[in-house]
């Protein structure tokens, strides 16, 4: 069996180099600044980890989309989240159990990449996720 | 237009100097954090607290431009629907002076800045405050039933008075044009029309009475701000708004504003009203609401897109739209299993 290196390789990812950014903005600017500017630059620093979660979850969305591709025949060139905002708008896809299944573990990723301390997704995770374990 | 806090210092003492009995002078300038739409700044005149409200753009060129569909009122008209709620018993600042579109500062309005505190993270969870938020909600109630007390009549035309079908249709209008990138929001708006209440008679609604837009001090309500999405429309709007779950700012077991009980909220209301809705309209505009909140932050990514407005917190806000469509979904389903 072969032994995991864990030593630092010194080749960055992107995630490691958004971080960086994101520790000197919390640390060395923040302090810094105080009003508006301080607001702002915590602001921006959220939104670098929107950025590195959005990053990381990326696999899971591209399969997320392509369950609903298939689900629904789309061609592979179709967003399936602005199809269906399309078909409901024009009332040509039907609001069942296998929409609803869909629409709830997509917005439950999109929220987990945009606002994770939401508190509603405590709550979904709790009838969604745990209740369809049980 | 951009101003400097030096630009903007000048130019109101110079105004304030004109209309103000005291001779000033200005100090503490200070834009505050808080806002999405409006500019806020907060400074004293002599010993004066006042705030001004100023747009930091055009809307007509950005309407024009198709950045936006709308953005709420113009801050003269909703000066004036300030001056009416004050009168009417609401705890709504007092406006000193406006100014039009074509002043040095924009569209801006100064107004008296009332005590408490906004920030809900500041009153919301803490003791100090424990006191005040036993009361809150009822007094949320009265100072709702006063607003709607306001006669219409008197209103500027400017403040909407779209039946809810137009509003569907605007709705609708704003979800096309945005490319129909959102399935909850469309889902949620098929099901607002699909379980729209019958017709009643339409009151000035606030639109915006939310925790994060009132004031709080020691006693509970001191202050109702944010009066920008003032419109006319149905009683409970404006209840179901206060209580949807982005407003509740975490404390979900809250209903009313992460703060309070339907009962009390409805308790208030009645003492001023002689009625309240039934808690069941008030969740029907609870899922009205999140559709709402939806919308907002779809208008800030189209705004921030467009150049209308770069600041970075309107992109963060864009990515809050998750939020809405969450909530949609959740309150939906609840609504169903009922």
């Amino acid at each position: 069996m072969t032994e995991v290196n864990n030593q630092p390789s010194g080749d960055l990812s992107l995630p490691e180099l958004l971080a960086s950014v994101r520790e000197f903005l919390a640390n060395d600017v923040v302090p810094q600044l105080e009003g508006r500017s301080q607001f702002n630059t915590r602001v921006a620093n959220g939104v670098l980890g929107t950025v590195v979660r959005e990053l990381a979850s990326a696999e899971a969305m591209a399969s997320l989309k392509q369950v609903a591709r298939t689900q629904w025949g789309l061609a592979q060139e179709v967003d399936p989240a602005h199809a269906l905002a399309k078909g409901l708008a024009e009332r040509s896809v039907t609001v069942d159990d296998a929409l609803l299944a869909w629409l709830r573990q997509y917005q439950l990723l999109v929220c987990q990449v945009n606002n994770p301390k939401y508190t509603s997704l405590a709550q979904v995770q709790q009838r969604w996720v745990e209740g369809a374990d049980n | 237009m951009a101003l400097t806090t030096e630009d903007v210092a000048s130019i109101l003492e110079a105004e304030l100097r004109s209309v103000q009995d005291s001779a000033g002078p200005l100090s503490g300038l200070q834009r505050l954090s808080s806002g999405a739409n409006n500019e806020t700044w907060t400074f004293d005149w002599g010993d004066s607290p006042l705030i001004l409200r100023r747009r930091p753009f055009s809307v007509e060129e950005s309407v024009a431009a198709g950045a936006i569909d709308e953005l709420g009122l113009a801050l003269g008209v909703e000066a004036q629907v300030l001056r009416l709620a004050h009168e009417a018993g609401v705890q709504a600042p007092e406006v000193v002076v406006g100014f039009d579109q074509h002043h040095a500062l924009g569209e801006s309005y100064v107004m008296e800045r009332l005590p408490g505190e906004a920030l809900p993270l500041r009153w919301l969870s803490s003791p100090d405050y424990a006191e005040a938020r036993e009361q809150l909600a009822y007094q949320c109630g009265v100072s709702l039933a006063r607003v709607h007390t306001i006669d219409t009549a008197r209103l500027p035309d400017a403040v909407s008075r779209l039946p809810l079908e137009a509003r569907f249709a605007e709705i609708q209008k704003t979800l096309t044009n945005a490319g129909h990138l959102s399935p909850a929001l469309q889902l949620g708006l098929n099901w607002l029309i699909d379980h729209a209440p019958d017709p009643e008679d339409m009151v000035l609604l606030h639109g915006d009475f939310r925790t994060g837009n009132i004031l709080v001090d020691a006693q509970g309500l001191s202050g109702v701000l944010d009066w920008e999405l003032a419109h006319c429309g149905y009683v409970a709007a404006d209840l179901g708004y206060l209580c949807t779950p982005v407003w509740r700012f975490g404390q979900l077991d809250q209903p009313v504003g992460g703060f309070g009980q339907y009962a009390d909220l409805l308790a208030g209301y009645k003492s001023v009203a002689d009625w309240a809705p039934e808690i069941s309209a008030i969740r029907y505009w609870e899922i009205f609401a999140a559709l709402s909140w939806g919308l907002v932050c779809l208008t800030m990514g189209r705004l921030w897109q467009s150049g209308g407005d770069r600041d970075v917190e309107r992109a963060a806000v864009a990515r809050r739209r998750s939020e809405a469509e969450l909530d949609l979904l959740l309150l939906i389903e609840a609504w169903s299993d009922d």
